[in-house]
């Protein structure tokens, strides 16, 4: 039996769904939510109703967007011989927010991962390779640096080489503003991999 | 108490935003599972050696569920395993039968060395005869000793027309029908077993058995370890799409 009143004991369970809320913190916002004003709750529940109807994956490259095809894809300014692979929609607007990258973006949605059995065909892998048509020249690897996004990367890699377009990836760096006797040996030695000419 | 270990990360899981959940397994306490605070921020210390397959010394805080993973030091990064995606998939492959197959927080210190062993042979590039002597001697330090002297029904010496069956190992001919999963085992691919079980596990490297015995071999231990499988492991369909031998 629940402590709590039947729908604030749903309130608590339904929340308790989403990433990094445990039960505790379930119950502080439920408490939270039923003490705000009628109309506060209802603009919070429509605005999650709305994001998930009028949200949904550009046909094209993965991101979540509202439009079909997506503000990247439709935007004629945008270079069309070079595309960025990534792993998950958030990492889109973090090479955004460099102003570095003008070209067109392809979302994988997830990183191989042999040991919790996601693999190639659970990608959208046959998307990306279907949009590398003869317009394409670079195809650039931004999965995250850890052995799942390395292992995507070098997959992806493999199929595309073949292809006679270009392959690029990330560079490993130092982080910016670090103390090299700080940084480990793992990330030291990739740096030093990766030097470049001055 | 806090203790010291010496292990390999077997296995990482993320754990809210910025922690992970190691299984590291050791050559002291076998299998730890334990959680790393802050392991995947950028300037954290645990952030290197808590990567997969990395061998390494931790400090460990006994926890009830989970221990506490805090202090950490890498012995070997093993980094070429994770560099090149057919290393990546067999060293996967093999934490995963590890896993799969150990306990936790009980002791096979000849594991352990098989592990590093088998890993550093890897790295050379010979993962398809590393990866067999870690099946087979896995099975024979857990006590699942494929038997390879007698029938194991009525316990004759056998020595020519080899049969094997996966329930435990070489079986006579009027035994065979007692048996499931039973193929025949070629005298080559059988000297090489006893060999990959019986020697010093540093000595497997001067072994260069051919492709033809090394393709009988795996096909008889998958087998083999199916049949001690409850289910499947995750591992083995990647390792297939992306391996060249
Ligand atoms: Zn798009
Ligand atoms: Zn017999």
């Amino acid at each position: 039996m629940s402590r709590y009143p039947k729908p604030m004991a749903r309130l608590i369970e339904e929340l308790t769904r989403l990433p990094g809320v445990g039960p505790k913190t379930a119950q502080r916002l439920s408490y939270f939510m039923i003490g705000m004003s009628e109309e506060e709750v209802h603009n919070l529940a429509t605005a999650i109703l709305e994001a998930k109807q009028r949200i949904k994956f550009c046909s094209q490259c993965f991101q979540l967007t509202e439009e079909d095809p997506c503000p990247f894809c439709s935007d004629d300014r945008r270079d069309r011989t070079i595309i960025c692979v990534v792993e998950e929609p958030r990492d889109v607007l973090a090479i955004e927010r460099t102003k570095e990258f003008h070209g067109l973006y392809h979302v994988l949605h997830g990183a191989i991962s042999p040991l919790e059995g996601i693999g190639p065909e659970d990608l959208r892998i046959t998307e990306l390779m279907s949009r590398l048509g003869p317009e394409v020249k670079e195809v650039l690897l931004a999965t995250d640096p850890n052995v799942e996004g390395e292992a995507t990367a070098m997959y992806l890699a493999r199929l595309i080489k073949p292809l006679g377009i270009r392959v690029t990836r990330m560079a490993h760096g130092m982080p910016v503003g670090s103390d090299l006797e700080y940084v480990d040996e793992v990330t030291l030695g990739k740096a030093l991999e990766g030097r470049r000419e001055l | 108490m806090s203790y010291r270990v010496e292990g390999i990360v077997i296995r990482v899981r993320n754990l809210g935003e910025a922690d992970r959940i190691v299984t590291v397994f050791t050559a002291t306490h076998g299998k730890l599972r334990a959680t790393a605070r802050g392991a995947r921020r950028i300037r954290n210390r645990l952030l290197s050696p808590t990567q997969i397959f990395t061998h390494g010394r931790y400090l460990i805080f006994p926890g009830k569920e989970l221990h506490n993973l805090s202090q950490a030091e890498i012995v070997q990064s093993n980094q070429q395993l994770r560099d090149d995606l057919e290393m990546m998939a067999y060293a996967s492959y093999l934490c995963e039968l590890l896993d799969r197959f150990v306990d936790e927080e009980l002791p096979v210190p000849d594991v352990f060395l098989l592990l590093t062993t088998v890993f550093a042979l890897g790295s050379q590039g010979r993962f398809p005869l590393a990866a067999r002597a870690f099946e087979v001697r896995l099975m024979h330090a857990l006590g699942y000793s494929p038997q390879l002297y007698h029938c194991i029904g009525c316990g004759e010496a056998v020595t020519d027309n080899l049969l094997f069956t996966a329930e435990g190992g070489l079986v006579c001919r009027s035994c065979s029908s007692d048996y499931t999963n039973v193929m025949p085992l070629s005298n080559g691919t059988w000297e090489l077993m006893k060999r990959l079980i019986e020697w010093d596990v540093n000595r497997i490297g001067i072994l260069h058995p051919t492709p033809g015995a090394l393709a009988e071999l795996k096909a008889l231990m998958r087998k083999y370890i199916d049949f001690r499988l409850d289910y499947p492991l995750k591992s083995l369909d990647f390792l297939e799409t992306i391996k060249s031998d």
